[in-house]
């Protein structure tokens, strides 16, 4: 299955528009992240049901340490469901998006970013349309569990 | 009072920040003009009004401006040698 999403025309980074969620919201596309992130307010996150799990969480980073809260939110981008998807809150007004959406996201697909047609494609040939991501820190360390999920 | 302003004029004018805009004017799916309504509003701010049904969409004027190093965030003005 293929499906196809707009990316930011006068952006030169893969932003990806999410109007759905609401008008002007947007997802900076990270291919060399684990963890889906959230960027912008708590109150705005809970107010699109977002339920808080887990709170001062460190997270590292190629620039350095974070604590940030870990949350779940059930998200869904064209027929793809994250049912109460892990992911962690860091406010940041300068990144130019709401979400930061991370490789493991789209582990198991065939992902292509067309900076020509300014197009996020995304194929899966799984036939699975739930896909889940848990931020596991049970060792100390920080890990992202991602799979597919029977839909049936 | 709203102001109409290209793309361009928008980044110019207000790098670097997000802007309330409506009344949005495309050329394809580039926005040729829009009226900014609301300007020194957080991203957040503006999402809020967004999703309670507020005719105002949220804009980042320069998204490649910023330069962020992994998780720590961050400008990069960059120094003179």
């Amino acid at each position: 299955m293929e499906q196809r999403f707009d990316l930011e025309v006068s952006a030169d980074r893969p932003i990806l528009r999410l109007d759905y969620i609401f008008p002007g919201c947007t997802a900076l596309i990270d291919t060399g992240a684990l963890f889906p992130v959230w960027t912008k307010s708590r109150e705005l996150l809970e107010a699109l049901g977002a339920k808080v799990c887990k709170r001062n969480v460190l997270f590292s980073g190629f620039g350095g340490n974070v604590y940030g809260d870990i949350y779940t939110l059930t998200l869904q981008l064209g027929s793809l469901i994250y049912p109460e998807m892990h992911i962690m809150s860091c406010e940041n007004n300068d990144i130019p998006g709401y979400f930061i959406f991370s490789a493991t996201m789209f582990k198991n697909t065939v992902y292509t970013i067309n900076d020509i047609e300014k197009k996020f494609i995304i194929v899966t040939q799984d036939h699975q349309i739930c896909r889940n991501i848990i931020i596991n820190g049970e060792d100390g360390i920080m890990h992202v569990l991602c799979e597919t999920v029977s839909s049936e | 009072m709203a102001e109409r302003l290209t793309r361009k004029q928008m980044a110019d004018k207000y790098p670097n920040q997000w802007l309330g805009i409506r009344n949005i004017v495309y050329n394809g799916r580039e926005i040729e003009t829009a009226e900014v309504i609301y300007t020194q509003r957080t991203a957040s701010e503006l999402g809020l009004l967004s999703l309670k049904g507020e005719d105002v969409q949220p804009l980042f004027t320069t998204p490649d401006m910023v330069f962020q190093l992994g998780a720590a965030g961050g400008m990069n003005r960059g120094t003179e040698v």
